[in-house]
């Protein structure tokens, strides 16, 4: 019996990828619910473009682009889509310098507070393509060449917005901090609050 | 992988910091990786900072989720993919 549908590779190809899927699609979007939705999504995206994948390639790489196209177009829908601008990867130095300054108190806090709410929410607030990114490498553990593939861009700029994407997580967590009074900040702010 | 020429040998404390999340993430090429490890061992400003980076990343990685319910998920979408056809 001939398949020319391709369905059954398609059951046997993709559908061992749904608990990575729904990891991933988690991660973009914080919510369960909308999590489902975006898996569900993919995969009838997934199956409508089988004709479209090409064989001996990774069907796992494949389905997270299609993925995170999808979390983008329902972004789009919501009117949600805040796109980040580029910038100068010559700035990270500088920016390096002020996170380094932050370190030798941040060190300890680290290990002080609970920042498991604060990262999250530091995510939950990265525009794309940062989040897409920081996802696809910290959290789920991809190459910069393998998250490149993904995203459809050169590793160069896979490593930019990882860095970006990082350095606001990190900036985000010393807000966090200095919220709750376990910072420093500047020494204009010591000075106020002694 | 990160090039070589991006990290001057021996390594000072700048291209160290510039290098260091492609270090922390595996991505650069073995002679590189071991400059910067040299370099860390007798710097402690340096290694202190890469602690900072490395424990930042673990935590963001911490935050992995696995969905909540699997099975049920996975029925939803073979029968979404059932009413477009597959199987069918």
């Amino acid at each position: 019996m001939t398949d020319p549908s391709g369905t059954a590779d398609f059951e046997r190809d993709a559908l061992p990828w749904l608990n990575d899927v729904a990891r991933f699609a988690l991660s973009l979007t914080r919510d369960e619910t909308e999590a489902d939705d975006l898996v569900q999504m993919t995969y009838l995206n997934a199956f409508r473009g089988w004709h479209t994948f090409k064989p001996g390639t990774d069907v796992r790489k494949w389905l997270f682009t299609i993925c995170r196209n999808a979390f983008l177009k329902s972004l789009r829908k919501q009117d949600r889509l805040v796109f980040s601008e580029e910038g100068d990867l010559d700035a990270m130095p500088s920016v390096m310098g002020h996170i380094y300054a932050e370190r030798q108190e941040m060190g300890d806090l680290l290990s002080r507070i609970d920042v498991g709410p604060a990262i999250d929410r530091a995510i939950r607030e990265l525009p794309e393509p940062h989040r897409s990114i920081l996802t696809l490498v910290d959290v789920e553990g991809l190459h910069y060449q393998e998250a490149a593939e993904v995203l459809e861009v050169p590793v160069g700029t896979v490593r930019s917005r990882l860095f970006r994407a990082r350095r606001a997580v990190q900036e985000s967590l010393i807000r966090h901090a200095e919220d709750m009074g376990l910072a420093g900040g500047n020494q204009e702010g010591t000075d106020a609050a002694s | 992988m990160l090039p070589a020429d991006s990290v001057n040998f021996p390594p000072d404390c700048e291209s160290v910091v510039r290098a260091l999340w492609d270090h922390l993430d595996g991505e650069t090429d073995p002679e590189t990786t071991r400059s910067i490890d040299e370099h860390l061992a007798s710097c402690e400003g340096c290694r202190s900072h890469a602690d900072f980076e490395r424990d930042v990343v673990e935590r963001i990685s911490a935050l992995r989720r696995e969905h909540s319910n699997p099975d049920r998920l996975k029925s939803e979408v073979l029968a979404a993919l059932q009413d477009a056809g597959l199987g069918g």
